[in-house]
């Protein structure tokens, strides 16, 4: 178990390394004039100059590496050509608000993942077992930027289930005290249950697309390991020996088949970052992803970098975890002998 | 040899009806990239009097906002973003198989390196990584291709490398070196044509994938952008419209996206092996 | 614990086939009797186990027949299995697998206790433990604590026939338990399940292509091919004086003293009579309908056979 874990972690480690390497090529090597590029296109040339200078682009390669190296593994991500400010403070202030969506997310795509994939997997073949395969698909070849309109469209401005997509809260409301970052949470700690609801129902939308685009990919998987592991030898035996079918599949069935579907959801939380970019800025969340939209649009690099450097590390981050849950899941990981 | 691709992928197998609905789709997609201009509207004609029309009987699907006709932009954009999926898989799975094949193949410090390049790679979601390559890059069709391109070469490259490390242990390989071919040769001419079968399919999912990334980009505003019929850059347009509204310049052709990434999605998963 | 398993007429179909992979086999077995199933691979013996459990693969079904255990019918054509636990149990072909990897041992082995014998959890250790100690594990505490990868092949078939045990089932058919297993193993099992008849007095099937552990285990032996039994009786009357061309073919090929004359082919499934035809030296045209079960010796020594003669038992 140890060797698992050593060998785990100098390998996330050298993909860390990687990560910033690469994204030091990608926004300082690739591009044939960033600071042109920077600039926009209506700058004149004192502006793009001022620009070299003030992000040291007149320098040579390699000093120019060695000052985002020592930046970079203090933390400084560089500051933001928008803003003016530091491009970590900044992102650091609205990791919160991101975290929130991807957990609402999450939890909503694992429920309807699992229920879905479930029902499928145990009602194999029959009608509801298609029903789930289609709304697997559907789910994973919608754009989510549509999705993400038609929802707004229908539930807030033909329904009226839904607030407007501004931001966290209301716009008259006053947040609570930070404790968790997560306001529903923190709302609730603070003994503000209408606080809490409000903020439930501004996050709602945004989850629930997001969600729905991630229950694919989960869906799917559950389905299959689902039905994988109720082929398998001792589920036989547990029928055998007169064990309900209820017990069966979830005690063998889903059990055994965790170690693939918790790989998915590690997959899933990267499309989730990707997909937060395009729901945060189409729902006006303040999270990162808004951020990097912001970035985007005013051609900000070093506000990009920073965000790509975030969300490569915590990429990274989670598969780690990802590896290290194994060890809980299948003991014969954890205590080595014969090979799965 | 007498034995096909196909009989690689799955040998004796009969499609699926969902994949032939796929395929059916697909083709009718083809269809109207190849002759749509020639018998719809101009897509490009704007015309303010009869701007932001609904569904009628002379603008099947309404206008825009410039008085375009929605069917016949829509129809337009297919051949952009058809070209751009297809484009974007045969390129990601050319190179990223090759890359593959070298790295299984040779070994050593080489297959290290790869890999290694490919996990930091993979640190980044697909979508993020061409967020900052466009970024970098610029706006332009030919920069979205390559952006999107990168994003998907990691799975080839380790879909390929895997295969590679298995196949190259069989027989007929040694048979080849025996006989005295050179290292690239049997890589080439042997190797590859049987370890390429899981990259074939996966080729198809990236199509749908590469899409749903270029419209992605096209609608945050960078990549593709208008006057390009694209559906990314047409939703994008649309997205205010809807608060009148005013729902057909938005939700057309986002639902052209879902029925073109839908049936590559079909036709992937079939060659996948999973029935319906 | 009186146990009797009656099998009579049983007809099993295979959709794929479009035949019958069993055809009108009928025995009984009584109450701490070992009956041998014997035949080569494909010859129906597993089906038969299956479907006496009710758990017949997809594209088979009974369609003719029926199932009693101790006088209760537990499945017959058109109608869903009925067999409880307490019926009857089966011991699989190869243990490894058979358990769940990601369960501890003890706690599968509770668990079937408590389902069967409603036992408090505290009980159900004890009972866990005792099992174990039945089927000869020593260190039965160790072993509950352990998981199913962590034993070896032989130890986990004893923990299969514990499994078993702890249904009280009166009948256990064993699949060919010992085929997956080292052959110093393979005798320690069969004394197990030779001791484990003589403490519970169940009734056992035992699955085997095995001719040498049938003579040496079994009370009666069956002798099945293409799904029809050829011949039944007490394992020494069948063994030493087997009075079908099949078992003599089979026994002949254990001793290797072969007729050159009998073709060794695989089973002919659109054969509407007998269902040895083709291979059978002493075939006749009278083969052409299905055989009738004939009495030729004491104590229920039936063969299937037109040339058997009749003999008053």
């Amino acid at each position: 178990m140890v060797r698992y874990l050593g060998r785990r972690l100098v390998s996330a480690a050298v993909t860390v390394a990687g990560v910033v390497l690469v994204v030091f090529f990608v926004v300082r090597v690739i591009p044939g004039d960033s600071a042109a590029l920077r600039a926009g296109p209506n700058a004149d040339p004192s502006q793009i100059q001022a620009i070299r200078d003030r992000y040291g682009l007149d320098d040579p390669l390699w000093q120019q590496f060695r000052t985002y190296l020592s930046k970079v593994v203090q933390g400084d991500f560089g500051t933001s050509m928008r803003t003016d400010g530091s491009v970590t403070t900044e992102l650091l202030a609205r990791l919160p608000a991101s975290l929130e969506l991807a957990l609402y997310g999450l939890a909503f795509a694992a429920v309807l993942g699992f229920v879905l994939g479930l029902s499928g997997a145990a009602l194999r073949g029959t009608a509801w077992d298609a029903v789930v395969r289609v709304i697997a698909v559907i789910g994973s070849s919608v754009a989510i930027f549509w999705l993400g309109l038609l929802a707004i469209y229908v539930f807030y401005y033909r329904l009226s289930w839904f607030p407007a997509p501004i931001d966290r809260i209301p716009l008259s409301a006053t947040p609570p005290p930070t404790v968790t970052g997560l306001i529903t949470f923190d709302a609730l700690l603070a003994g503000n249950p209408v606080l809490a609801g409000e903020a439930f129902s501004q996050i709602a939308l945004p989850a629930l697309t997001l969600g729905f685009v991630l229950a694919a990919p989960i869906t799917k998987m559950v389905r299959t390991s689902v039905i994988e592991s109720l082929s398998k030898d001792y589920v036989r035996t547990a029928r055998s020996v007169g064990i309900p079918f209820r017990t069966i599949l979830f005690k063998d069935g889903l059990r055994n088949a965790m170690l693939p579907i918790v790989t998915t959801v590690g997959i899933v939380f990267g499309y989730m970052i990707g997909g937060n970019v395009i729901i945060e800025s189409l729902f006006s969340w303040p999270g990162v992803g808004q951020y990097a939209y912001k970035a985007i649009s005013a051609h900000d690099l070093d506000a990009l970098q920073g965000f790509v450097i975030v969300i490569g590390l915590l990429y990274v981050t989670l598969n780690l975890l990802i590896d290290l849950s194994y060890l809980l899941i299948d003991p014969r990981v954890r205590l080595g002998g014969r090979e799965a | 040899m007498s034995v096909t691709i196909r009989d690689r992928i799955r040998p004796g197998h009969r499609v699926g009806t969902m994949a032939l609905i796929g395929l059916v789709i697909i083709a009718l997609l083809l269809l109207l990239a190849m002759i749509g201009g020639m018998v719809l509207p101009d897509p490009l004609r704007t015309h303010a009097g009869s701007a932001m029309q609904p569904p009628s009987a002379d603008h099947w699907l309404g206008t825009d906002r410039y008085g375009r006709d929605v069917l016949s932009r829509t129809v337009a954009a297919v051949r952009v973003d058809l070209f751009i999926g297809v484009v974007v898989a045969l390129l990601s799975m050319t190179v990223g198989s090759l890359i593959g094949l070298l790295a299984g193949y040779v070994g050593g410090v080489v297959d290290e390196a790869i890999t290694r390049c490919v996990d930091v790679l993979m640190a980044f979601p697909s979508f993020v990584l061409a967020i900052i390559l466009v970024a970098v890059l610029g706006d332009s069709v030919p920069n979205v291709l390559i952006a999107v391109t990168i994003g998907f070469l990691p799975y080839f490259v380790r879909l390929t490398r895997v295969e590679v490390l298995r196949e190259r242990e069989l027989d007929y390989v040694t048979a080849a070196r025996v006989v005295g071919n050179g290292r690239a040769r049997i890589a080439l001419r042997h190797l590859m044509p049987n370890v390429v079968g899981p990259s074939l399919v996966q080729a198809t999912l990236v199509s749908g994938w590469a899409i749903l990334n270029a419209s992605g980009l096209a609608f945050l505003g960078i990549g593709i952008r208008p006057p390009t019929p694209e559906w990314g850059v047409m939703v994008a347009e649309g997205a205010n419209d809807i608060i009148t509204g005013q729902w057909w310049t938005s939700m057309v052709p986002g639902a052209m996206i879902l029925v073109a990434v839908m049936a590559f999605h079909l036709v992937g998963d079939d060659l996948r092996g999973k029935q319906w | 614990m009186v146990a009797r398993l009656e099998i009579r007429d049983l007809t099993v179909r295979s959709e794929s086939r479009q035949q019958p992979v069993l055809r009108g086999v009928s025995f009984s077995v009584e109450p701490g009797q070992i009956l041998g199933l014997v035949g080569e691979s494909g010859s129906g013996k597993t089906i038969t186990g299956l479907a006496v459990m009710g758990m017949l693969p997809s594209g088979f079904e009974i369609t003719g027949g029926h199932v009693s255990v101790l006088g209760r019918e537990i499945a017959s054509a058109g109608r869903p299995s009925a067999r409880k636990a307490a019926d009857a149990t089966m011991v699989f072909q190869n243990p490894l697998g058979a358990l769940n990897p990601t369960m501890r041992i003890g706690k599968q082995l509770i668990r079937v206790l408590r389902r069967n014998r409603g036992l408090a959890k505290h009980d159900a250790h004890d009972a866990a433990l005792e099992l174990l100690q039945r089927v000869g594990i020593s260190g039965a505490e160790r072993v509950l604590a352990s998981y199913p990868h962590q034993l070896s092949g032989g130890m986990t078939q004893r923990v299969m026939i514990a499994v078993a045990l702890a249904c009280d089932s009166a009948v256990i058919i064993a699949d060919e338990p010992t085929t997956a297993l080292d052959v110093t193993v393979q005798a320690q099992i069969f004394d197990l399940v030779t001791r484990v008849v003589a403490e519970n007095g169940c009734s056992v099937v035992l699955v085997t292509h095995d001719l040498p552990a049938v003579a040496q285990l079994c009370d009666r032996v069956a002798v099945l091919y293409a799904g029809q039994l050829m011949e039944i009786g007490d394992a020494h009357a069948v063994l030493e004086q087997p009075q079908h061309p099949y078992t003599r073919f089979l026994l002949d090929s254990v001793t290797k003293a072969g007729d050159p004359n009998v073709v060794d082919l695989g089973p002919d499934w659109s054969l509407t009579g007998c269902r040895y035809a083709h291979r059978c030296p002493l075939v006749h045209d009278a083969c052409l309908s299905v055989p009738d079960a004939v009495p030729v010796g004491p104590r229920g020594h039936v063969v299937s056979c037109v040339l058997a003669e009749a003999r008053v038992v």
